[in-house]
Formats: C-alpha cells, sequence, structure tokens
C-alpha cells in the first residue's frame, strides 16, 4: 500500500480515467442520436461539434481529477457535490488493487496505440520524404514551387501530404488529363489544405477520436475528413464558379475510375462513393443547414459530466462489489 | 519505405544502365564526389533488400539491374503515402482533391454531371433576369 505522493498521483490518474471511460461509454451510446443531428449542420459546424465531441471524454476526466480531490473535495462550498461525486481513498493506492490492474491495462493500451499510430506516422512521413528525394530532380527545371510538387507518374491523383510543411503534390497523370482551369482549381483546394493545417489537424483529430469504439472511430474520421474537404472546396468557390468546381470534381473521379481499370499500381484512396456526390451537392445545390446547437451542447456536455462524476463514485462501489481492494 | 541521397543517385544510375556491378557503379558516381567500393556496395545491398534491385552472381560480384522502374517506384511511394493511416477509407494523414470512389458508378456521375448542367442553366438564367 502506497502513501505517499506517488499514491496521490496515481489516484488522480485512476480517477481521470474512470471519469474518461464513463463518459465515452455514455457518448458512445448517445452517438447514433448526434450523428443524426450533425449531418444537418454545415461544414464548419460539423467540424467543430466532431472536435467538441472527441474533446469532451478528455476535458470531463480532467474536470474529475479536479473536483475529487483536494482542494475543491474539502471546500465547504462544493460540499453539495462531493456528497454524491467523492473518492474514498485519495492518499492511500494499493498496488495489489483492481484500480491498479486498470490503470495500468489502460496505460499499456495506451502505450500500445501510441506505438502502432507512430510507426504508421513513421513509415508514411519516410515514404513522403523519399517522394520529395526522387521528385526534385524529375521536376527541379520546371514546375516545382515551394508548397507544389508535381509527381512523374501516369496514375492520376491529387493530394496534400506532411505533417509539418505540408505540400501539394499532383502526379503528371492528372495533369495531362485536365484543361489549365481545371488543375487551378485542383491545386487551389489542395493549397487550402495548406492554409487550413488540415493534414495537422486529421492527426490530431484521428488521437482524440481513438478512445472511442472502433465503429464511432471509422464513422468520426470519416465525417471529419469530407468536413475538411467540403471546407477546402468552399474555399475555392471564393475564386472559381461552384459548378466548375464541381465539373473538375466528377471530372477526377471519372478519371481516376477509368485509371484504376488500367492502371495496377494507381496511387489511389478508396472512399465511398457518397463523399463526392455530397460534396458535389454542397457546392451546387442551394443548402438548408441547421445552426450550430450551442445550447444543446452544453447541456448534453452539463449532464454528461454530472452523470459522470456521479458513476465514478458508483462504479467504485459497484466494482467492489467483485473485488475488494 | 526511406531512400537516402546516395540510393537516389545509385537508382538513378540503374535506371539507364542495363546491368552493372558495384565496381562500374563505383567509377560512375564517385568520380566527383567521393566516395568508397564498399560504401556502394552496402548501398547495392540495401537496395536489393528493400526489393528495389535483382542481382545475378556473375564470377566472384553480383550484377545489379533495377527491378522497379522510375514511375513505378513514384506509384508505390503515393500508394504508400495515401494508404490509409487507421484504416480502410479514414485516410487521415492525406487530404486528397479526389478519390476513387468505391461504390461511385458510371451512372452516379452522370446523373452529377446532369446535376451541374441544370444548375449553370439555372444560374445563367437568374444572372439573365438579373439584367
Amino acid at each position: 500500500m502506497l502513501n505517499n505522493m506517488l499514491a496521490m498521483i496515481l489516484n488522480q490518474f485512476s480517477i481521470a480515467l474512470m471519469g474518461l471511460l464513463v463518459s465515452l461509454a455514455l457518448l458512445a451510446l448517445v452517438w447514433p442520436l448526434i450523428v443524426r443531428y450533425i449531418i444537418h449542420l454545415s461544414a464548419r459546424s460539423q467540424k467543430n461539434a466532431l472536435w467538441l465531441f472527441v474533446a469532451t471524454p478528455l476535458v470531463i476526466s480532467i474536470m474529475c481529477v479536479l473536483v475529487f480531490l483536494p482542494p475543491l473535495s474539502h471546500s465547504e462550498s462544493w460540499r453539495w457535490l462531493t456528497r454524491y461525486a467523492h473518492w474514498h481513498h485519495p492518499g492511500a493506492f494499493d498496488l495489489d488493487s483492481w484500480h491498479s490492474v486498470i490503470l495500468f491495462g489502460f496505460f499499456l493500451g495506451v502505450i500500445y496505440v501510441l506505438a502502432r499510430k507512430g510507426l504508421l506516422a513513421i513509415r508514411h512521413l519516410n515514404s513522403l520524404y523519399s517522394l520529395n528525394r526522387l521528385t526534385k530532380s524529375a521536376t527541379k527545371h520546371s514546375k516545382t514551387r515551394q508548397d507544389f510538387v508535381v509527381l512523374d507518374c501516369e496514375a492520376p491523383s491529387a493530394f496534400t501530404a506532411g505533417i509539418i510543411y505540408p505540400k501539394c503534390y499532383v502526379t503528371t497523370g492528372l495533369i495531362e488529363r485536365v484543361s489549365k482551369m481545371e488543375l487551378d482549381i485542383i491545386i487551389a483546394h489542395e493549397r487550402a489544405h495548406i492554409k487550413h493545417k488540415d493534414t495537422r489537424n486529421r492527426l490530431l483529430f484521428a488521437l482524440f477520436a481513438s478512445f472511442y469504439p472502433r465503429s464511432v472511430v471509422r464513422r468520426l474520421n470519416r465525417m471529419f475528413s469530407l468536413a475538411t474537404e467540403q471546407l477546402a472546396d468552399a474555399h475555392v468557390g471564393k475564386s472559381y464558379c461552384v459548378c466548375d468546381i464541381a465539373q473538375t470534381l466528377v471530372k477526377a473521379a471519372r478519371i481516376q475510375r477509368f485509371s484504376a481499370e488500367r492502371v495496377a499500381h494507381a496511387g489511389m484512396n478508396y472512399f465511398i462513393g457518397a463523399e463526392i456526390d455530397l460534396r458535389v451537392r454542397a457546392l451546387i445545390v442551394p443548402q438548408v443547414y441547421r445552426s450550430f446547437p450551442l445550447g444543446t451542447s452544453l447541456t448534453l456536455l452539463a449532464l454528461t459530466m454530472i452523470v459522470s462524476f456521479a458513476a465514478v463514485d458508483g462504479l467504485h462501489h459497484l466494482i467492489e462489489v467483485v473485488f475488494s481492494h | 519505405m526511406i531512400l537516402g541521397e546516395l540510393e537516389k543517385r545509385v537508382l538513378q544510375y540503374l535506371w539507364e544502365a542495363p546491368e552493372v556491378d558495384a565496381k562500374q557503379v563505383h567509377g560512375a558516381l564517385t568520380k566527383r564526389r567521393g566516395g568508397s567500393l564498399n560504401t556502394i556496395q552496402s548501398t547495392l545491398d540495401r537496395l536489393f533488400k528493400k526489393g528495389l534491385l535483382t542481382r545475378q552472381k556473375r564470377g566472384h560480384a553480383y550484377c545489379y539491374r533495377a527491378k522497379v522502374g522510375k514511375e513505378e517506384l513514384i506509384a508505390q511511394l503515393i500508394q504508400d503515402v495515401t494508404g490509409d493511416f487507421i484504416g480502410k477509407g479514414e485516410d487521415s494523414l492525406v487530404a486528397a482533391f479526389s478519390s476513387f470512389s468505391v461504390g461511385l458508378h458510371d451512372e452516379q456521375l452522370a446523373q452529377l454531371e446532369k446535376l451541374i448542367q441544370q444548375q449553370r442553366q439555372l444560374r445563367s438564367q437568374g444572372d439573365d433576369d438579373a439584367e
């Protein structure tokens, strides 16, 4: 049994973890209802709502630590709250307890997820580094600009990649098949991703979202990705006709579809069909969006927080029906 | 896959030469910049292990040949870069202009084109009315 500063810190982590798990479970339960509302918001509001959704469990877990431990839990003005939400042993931690098993199990899980994602990110960056190295010599005399790289490749593709210094990449296979205006639209779209720091945001969002169950994570990442694409489309819409942007989008999809049947090593990404359909419709068909539900979001946040505070102690007692410290 | 500067130069040389051994690569690449035969041999070995070269023993030495062409290697690297970070379809580290859509058929693309055309007409009618 530990009765020192380390015990205090381990208890804080235990409280944070229980707050996190309870709020994740609650939000994952209401996710099907939330998603029905989010899809009717504008791309910008969707992005904000999704950030709020993935950040809420972490905020709640930090709030739990603040509420459950001294000095707040000893404060007179917070006594009404600590009646429902309290931690029985803030200064003592038993390494043989179920707290310890859950806490170290969670740490191991986090280390595994971070290591797996870190390795994938390193592999991604290594390939990007090699790609830059190969294309420097390929295009040094002509089209390369600081944030724009032309790739000598038959497969039609255009993408933005890079976490710290993102660049947009367009293959010669795509350049040869589109008009000057269409290419300008494609490059403007990719530059919008650079301006909005989308590659970095997607990585951060994916890390925040990774605490949720896999089915929720998939939908969250896909929705976030779609919102960033729609915002990049909207940014290009300030300089070009939206019909031209939509036409370019359909043409690029058609070129990629045609090329996929011919080029075995085509460098492409696989999205669901609805993505392009939704992007085109969002561009050209006048949409009526719901406004960001600030009141509903704050109420849901407050409710989740209160239930999580109460559930930390309730869960503690429930587990101790089976396991003792 | 990561390619060093020397690996890139060796590959570029091999994309133009038919089949060469380490001595020939050393002779061609180190005239200006220097470097030992051992460095070239280990670079060729690394590229072979990465699956970018094939080799055959001729006497005491290996003769190397490029296994993948430049364009094919670039396509492979694009695939690595744009490959999903988390899972199929999530694509979080790359923002692509347009992605190949598994469920999108030619008819659906044609429908979208028709919709765009209708919107163009509506907008041009609106402009005419405004004038």
